[in-house]
């Protein structure tokens, strides 16, 4: 009976994530992910009861998840991102080279302070369009903003939603964090820029005539709007920083800060419908709340405890934990995307699956390997080979392949370096 | 000795904004263009958008703003625009004619389409592709490969 149970559930998960990934007829993933926690509920496979405490208990990242839109939403209202872009160009002194090494510098600042996903969802297309209005190449800009999107998503707890995720099951503060992260992320981020500058050496000796003060001015048009909205970033970035070093819900922090700024642009009457709609996605929320309750159906299986000791049975101290969790969860997260794959490892190491005494080293491990593993392939293994496959057979072209060549040596190099050092905190 | 282009010969030439002066020159130092109509073509491709799409891919979904779309459509209009101009001051005292022409689409396919409505004689076309790194072998870039396999006249592939 237990055996029939587990395997229903892991058919109804597996399901569930291939329809995620290949998304048949251009599906949302949060349709997919919904039908398959449905049917994860209507087959036994989690209560109903069980399935709300499954989602329930992760409000924090909801929190989070919501406080980001909101913050970046209001941001890009008041043109802080365009602001952060020209500031960039200006820097760059008309040399695409140094343009190049710029975008990468605001790349990481806007990924560890907003996140991640700030930076490739909002910054990408600015600099997709300064670069063409500059008539340099764009691709290598745009290459550097996915690349250090990923990269710098270590660097603080607030980084990565993932790393949100993490925190909360490890419950470790900022100073813990840190030491155990801070030198592998610095290390993925220089060896990131580094193989970019060199790689894109040639391609970017362009240079360009650029007018940044009217750009410039243009971005902040409105100081009574943009400037308390700035500063109202930096009280959150602030917040952000004791709110991990107290263990303090960062979920709370975001949603409140996030709520601050939509009050400023209330009141300077500056709200956008247009952007809360692009950059707040109820859809998101549907997704993460079914991939949770998919993943207590595998859990209350057992599913995910097998796994995760399968991939730690052979670590037997700190370093080898690290390695097995890095590697284990940098190839889930190229195969299912890396919020379900981290989901997979935290699920698995709490349900018992890593013993108590490396559980810390693995899960560091494995956050190391889903923030730098999706480097590997830009949307994850799966994804881009079917994006590829899709793109191809209507006759564009498109850079996948690209990107897939600059992944193989950029991804197992940031590894690597975050492997070691991440390792070597722990001696 | 060097190929002569005959008189109202038409001539197509792709150009990409970065390296017009390079192709220009390669082209007339091959074959003369005094007497030849040249067809300047700037095409505004899918593939860099497609790019975009697929960096800015997050599950849920995150459309552009209606401002950041017509911005992203400003600049790549306005990029043609300039790459032409650029390109017509570069070629008007190398040809008895200059046209320009800004197209949408897939390069390759839109290229041979325009050769084949309008009896073009000749396409030129830079090998390599506009932003590939520079990693590993690549003997033609897409467009450059769908133009050889597809057009309807010769094709001087320049490096």
């Amino acid at each position: 009976m237990l055996k029939l149970h587990s395997t229903i559930a892991a058919v109804i998960f597996a399901a569930a994530l291939i329809t995620v990934v290949v998304r048949p007829w251009r599906l949302g993933e949060a349709w997919s992910a919904g039908a398959g926690a449905i049917l994860m509920v209507a087959a036994g496979g989690v209560s109903l009861g069980a399935a709300a405490s499954a989602v329930a208990s992760e409000w924090n990242l909801f929190l989070f998840f919501l406080g980001l839109m909101l913050t970046a939403a209001v941001a890009d209202m008041a043109g802080f991102f365009d602001w952060a872009a020209s500031l960039a160009v200006a820097a760059a002194g008309g040399s695409g080279r140094r343009l190049l090494f710029n975008v990468l510098v605001v790349g990481t600042l806007i990924t560890t302070f907003l996140s991640n996903d700030a930076t490739a969802v909002i910054l990408t297309p600015i600099v997709y369009t300064i670069a063409t209005r500059l008539r340099l190449r764009v691709m290598p800009y745009m290459f550097a903003v996915s690349f250090i999107a990923n990269a710098a998503s270590m660097t603080l707890p607030i980084s990565n939603p993932i790393n949100v995720l993490t925190g909360d099951t490890l419950r470790a503060p900022l100073g813990v964090y840190e030491g155990h992260l801070l030198a592998a992320s610095i290390a993925s981020i220089a060896i990131t820029v580094t193989v970019l500058m060199v790689v894109f050496w040639r391609t970017t000796d362009g240079t360009f005539e650029y007018d940044w003060r009217t750009s410039l001015a243009r971005a902040g048009a409105d100081p009574g709007f943009f400037r308390p909205v700035v500063a109202g970033m930096c009280v959150l970035a602030a917040a952000y920083v004791v709110g991990s070093a107290l263990l303090l819900p960062l979920g709370v922090i975001a949603v409140t800060g996030g709520t601050g700024l939509l009050v400023i642009a209330v009141i300077r009457r500056k709200v956008s419908r247009e952007h809360l709609r692009a950059h707040v996605s109820p859809a998101l929320f549907v997704y993460i709340a079914a991939l949770f309750i998919l993943v207590r159906g595998v859990e209350d299986a057992g599913i995910t405890t097998a796994l995760i000791s399968g991939t730690v049975a052979r670590a037997s101290d700190a370093a080898s934990a690290v390695a097995s969790g890095l590697l284990g969860s940098a190839a889930a997260c190229n195969l299912v995307n890396n919020l379900p794959g981290m989901l997979l490892f935290i699920s698995g190491a709490q349900a018992g699956g890593v013993p108590a005494a490396l559980r810390l080293p693995y899960l560091l491990g494995a956050l190391a390997g889903a923030d730098l593993g999706p480097n590997l392939t830009p949307v994850g293994a799966l994804s881009t080979m079917l994006w590829l496959v899709i793109v191809r057979s209507r006759g564009l072209q498109v850079s996948a392949w690209d990107f897939l060549r600059l992944g193989i040596l950029i991804a197992p190099l940031t590894l690597l370096a975050a492997g070691v050092l991440i390792a070597i905190s722990f001696r | 000795m060097r190929p002569t282009i005959r008189i109202g010969v038409r001539v197509l030439l792709v150009v990409d904004g970065l390296h017009t002066r390079d192709l220009l020159g390669s082209v007339s130092r091959t074959a003369p263009l005094t007497q030849a109509e040249l067809w300047l073509v700037y095409v505004r491709g899918p593939g860099p958008r497609a790019g975009l799409d697929m960096v800015r891919h997050r599950p849920g979904g995150h459309p552009l703003p209606p401002g950041r779309e017509r911005g992203l459509d400003e600049a790549e209009s306005a990029r043609g625009v300039e790459a032409l101009a650029e390109a017509e001051t570069l070629a008007r005292p190398l040809a008895a004619a200059v046209r320009t022409k800004q197209l949408e689409g897939e390069p390759g396919r839109v290229v041979c389409d325009l050769a084949r409505v309008e009896g073009i004689d000749l396409v030129a076309i830079r090998a390599g592709g506009r932003d590939q790194p520079p990693l590993g072998p690549r003997s033609l870039g897409p467009a450059a490969r769908y133009i050889a396999d597809h057009s309807p006249c010769p094709v001087l592939l320049i490096r």
